[in-house]
């Protein structure tokens, strides 16, 4: 029974050759006394071999001729091109030194801001604030409140065991985010705050994911969007753009006096 | 040239170079979208996209062996992209006899009949793959119709070679499910 076990583990690389020839003496040799085995080995044959029937039509040779011109009209002028910054910064996030580095600078910032909120003088009275103040104050409830749903779904995917969970309310959740972000993400970029318009996108692109799982099953979904949550260091920048959206400047300020930078 | 210096030299920003790696990809990358996305004009665009992220990520390449590894990875994940951009779940893809008709040229041998049970066992199978979930359609794919070996698979999907057996598995028992009734009338049908 055991050697079955071993050599039905062995049916990819004896389908597609890539036993050694030893291995495959003794696969060989298993499956003439085995008659189960051969029998589910032939089984698995079949389907490969009905897969074999894929038609994959190719391409003419004119269209390979004509394929490069095509591509250089799409690629991006010379000068412009090679370096994205965003690459280069998704690098450096990926950094171990680079996470420590923000975790202190992170404590630091938050240290600071704590220091500052009890001598932080209110503004004389409502009155005093102007139109576009009140509206950058009104923006920054609707973002904070934004990340922490956000953030509450993801903690809940991310932190998910392999326990089949129902996640009917998580999914609508996700959709109804994934509606209001494109208001949100272009009210962002009206009031040219770039980083949280990008952190916008990127929850986006998750939540869809969430909203369009299958069932409580679909352990391959969520596996896929908690990888694609821990490469992009979802929660990391999250935890970034509550820092910003925190600081008492944001709501403050009618434009921003910096370039912010870029997650 | 080897791919390695090829990928050297367009970093340095030979746009020759980089000209000699596309055509040395071009039609593996196409036939790898194709396999996953199941029609011609998603699998060009698909294509054509890897190249040109190809061509914006030069710099930041550090895997100059594995260039062809890296490929397919960037193949994958735009695909998978594209079916987020759609909105909908890439499995979910409904496939119609429709859709393979042209890809049979009428020929003075034409026959209607032969040709109609080819579309349709072209469509089954679309639809067999459109069951697998995306990573185990990536895996399959890759290792069934670009036959690569298991370790390349591995390493071209940033996976362990015991993940890609066991995607492939749950792959294979999937598509045996999906095609058991049709195994009797593609026997008789004789297509070969």
């Amino acid at each position: 029974m055991k050697r079955c076990k071993h050599i039905q583990n062995q049916f990819i690389e004896a389908a597609y050759h890539e036993l050694s020839p030893e291995e495959q003496g003794g696969f060989d040799e298993h499956l003439v006394s085995c008659s189960s085995c051969a029998q589910k080995y032939q089984e698995f044959r079949a389907s490969l071999n009905k897969m074999d029937q894929l038609d994959i039509p190719e391409k003419s040779d004119s269209y390979w001729e004509t394929y490069w011109d095509g591509l250089v009209e799409k690629l991006p002028k010379q000068g412009a091109s090679p370096k994205p910054s965003r690459k280069k910064m998704r690098f450096i996030l990926r950094q171990p030194a680079f996470g420590w580095a923000l975790g202190v600078a992170c404590a630091f910032v938050i240290g600071i801001l704590i220091g500052r909120v009890p001598w932080q003088q209110e503004p004389d009275s409502l009155a005093n604030l102007s139109e576009e103040q009140i509206r950058m104050a009104s923006m920054q409830t609707e973002v904070s409140r934004y990340l922490d749903r956000s953030k509450v779904i993801l903690l809940g995917i991310t932190n998910l065991d392999s326990e089949p969970v129902d996640f009917a309310q998580q999914q609508a959740k996700s959709a109804e985010l994934v509606s209001e972000a494109p208001v949100l993400r272009s009210k962002l970029t009206e009031m040219q705050k770039p980083v949280l318009a990008e952190l916008v996108s990127q929850l986006e692109v998750i939540l869809i994911q969430i909203a369009n799982l299958e069932t409580q099953h679909d352990v391959d979904g969520i596996q896929l969007i908690q990888s694609g949550s821990k490469q992009t260091a979802l929660m990391l920048k999250i935890n970034i753009g509550e820092m910003l959206l925190s600081d008492q400047d944001w709501a403050m300020q009618p434009t921003p006096s910096a370039q912010q930078p870029t997650i | 040239m080897d791919p390695k210096e090829l990928v050297l030299e367009a970093q340095s920003g030979n746009m020759r170079a980089f000209q000699l790696l596309v055509q040395q990809y071009q039609q593996e990358i196409y036939r790898y979208a194709y396999t996953l996305a199941g029609c011609h004009e998603e699998a060009e665009d698909i294509s054509q996209e890897v190249f040109v992220k190809a061509y914006q990520s030069l710099s930041s390449i550090r895997e100059h062996e594995h260039f062809r590894a890296w490929l397919y990875r960037v193949t994958m994940n735009t695909w998978i992209n594209h079916g987020r951009k759609k909105g909908m779940k890439i499995k979910k893809q409904q496939i119609s006899i429709d859709q393979y008709q042209g890809d049979f040229p009428v020929t003075s041998d034409f026959n209607p009949d032969a040709e109609t049970e080819k579309a349709f066992n072209q469509t089954r199978i679309h639809q067999a793959l459109n069951c697998l979930s995306p990573k185990e359609r990536a895996v399959f794919t890759l290792k069934h119709f670009q036959d690569l070996k298991l370790i390349e698979v591995a390493e071209s999907l940033h996976l362990s070679t015991g993940t890609v057996k066991s995607l492939m598995f749950r792959a294979v028992r999937k598509l045996q499910k999906e095609l058991a009734d049709v195994r009797e009338e593609w026997l008789e049908g004789g297509i070969s």
